[in-house]
């Protein structure tokens, strides 16, 4: 059964206008007096489930959609810098460089806990390899492709995840084999 | 009484829905015409050198309706830039390209922003 392709321009714009409505009504809750909290926590937010789709490594279609369009339009930079520069000139020279500096670590911080959640759910054979350059380019397997060989075969792909760890002693091969087939069938699901 | 109204509430989400879509889709248009990290680059720098403008007319001349701001400053222009895909490919970069990323975006970032305040209050001067 083939399922029609969704044009890119659909996915991105979709997923853009999700994030853009969301951002507005995330600004409208949290807002800060005399801080831009609301720009903080988008950013903040947005950068962490960019940071965990892409670490899943979710296909093409998900990717443009969750990553490029949501996650894109959900954080933003142009209000970032306008925030910025507006504490500054406003004599708030102290809240400026705490909003520059604070949006960039604790985006960073965001994606370094989404890659630690990624580790501990994805195992290792599903895992796509850290890329060598920058975006654009499909992540690869370690297994080569869709690693179906590994879930006839266990041992090939040994789960590595720190919440799978302990269980795989308890039901190994069975498991493994329930949770691989799992994860296969989201790779099939969020890949055109 | 007017700003609460349902079809008040409808009419801003519609356009920064608008907005959204066509910031995530020329976002996204821009990464594909360019190479590593310059389509960002590119979006980060110009969004907010636009932002600047719209938003420092609207401290100071204040010509532009409230609807055009909501769909070209919180609809397009906060769309078409992004924090997300900047920090991420920063991560993805090696520390050299990383920090001289984040520097250049900051920096012209920053400088645009000035720049879209300064045409502003030329126009203002008009």
């Amino acid at each position: 059964m083939a399922v029609p392709a969704v044009p890119d321009a659909w996915l991105v714009g979709l997923g853009g206008m999700a994030g853009a409505l969301l951002r507005h009504w995330t600004t409208t809750v949290v807002e800060g007096e005399r801080f831009p909290v609301g720009t903080l926590t988008v950013n903040v937010l947005g950068s962490f489930l960019l940071g965990f789709v892409t670490f899943l490594g979710l296909g093409n279609d998900a990717l443009l959609f969750v990553g490029t369009g949501l996650c894109g339009s959900y954080t933003t930079f142009s209000s970032f810098s306008f925030h910025t520069v507006r504490l500054w000139e406003t004599d708030e020279r102290t809240a400026s460089l705490v909003f520059a500096v604070g949006n960039l670590l604790a985006a960073l911080a965001a994606l370094a806990l989404a890659w630690l959640l990624s580790r501990a759910i994805v195992p290792r054979c599903l895992r796509p390899a850290p890329r060598p350059a920058l975006v654009g380019l499909p992540p690869s397997y370690p297994c080569g492709g869709i690693p179906t060989a590994c879930c006839p075969v266990p041992c090939e792909c040994p789960p590595s995840g720190f919440v799978w760890r302990s269980l795989f002693h308890m039901y190994k091969r069975k498991l493994t084999i329930f949770y691989c087939e799992l994860m296969l069938n989201v790779v099939r699901i969020t890949k055109r | 009484m007017a700003e609460t109204h349902p079809l008040r509430t409808f009419e801003t989400a519609a356009l920064i829905a608008v907005g959204g879509f066509l910031g995530a889709n020329s976002r996204h248009a821009l990464s594909q015409l360019t190479a590593g990290l310059w389509g960002t680059f590119l979006a980060n720098v110009l969004g907010s050198f636009l932002l600047g403008f719209v938003l420092y007319e609207a401290l100071g001349t204040d010509l532009l309706a409230e609807e055009t701001r909501l769909v070209f400053a919180t609809g397009f222009l906060s769309s078409f830039t992004t924090y997300s895909t900047f920090a991420l490919e920063t991560v993805q970069a090696g520390s050299l390209l990383a920090a001289l990323n984040v520097t250049g975006n900051y920096a012209f970032g920053f400088t645009g922003v000035v720049l879209g305040g300064v045409l502003a209050s030329r126009l203002e001067a008009e």
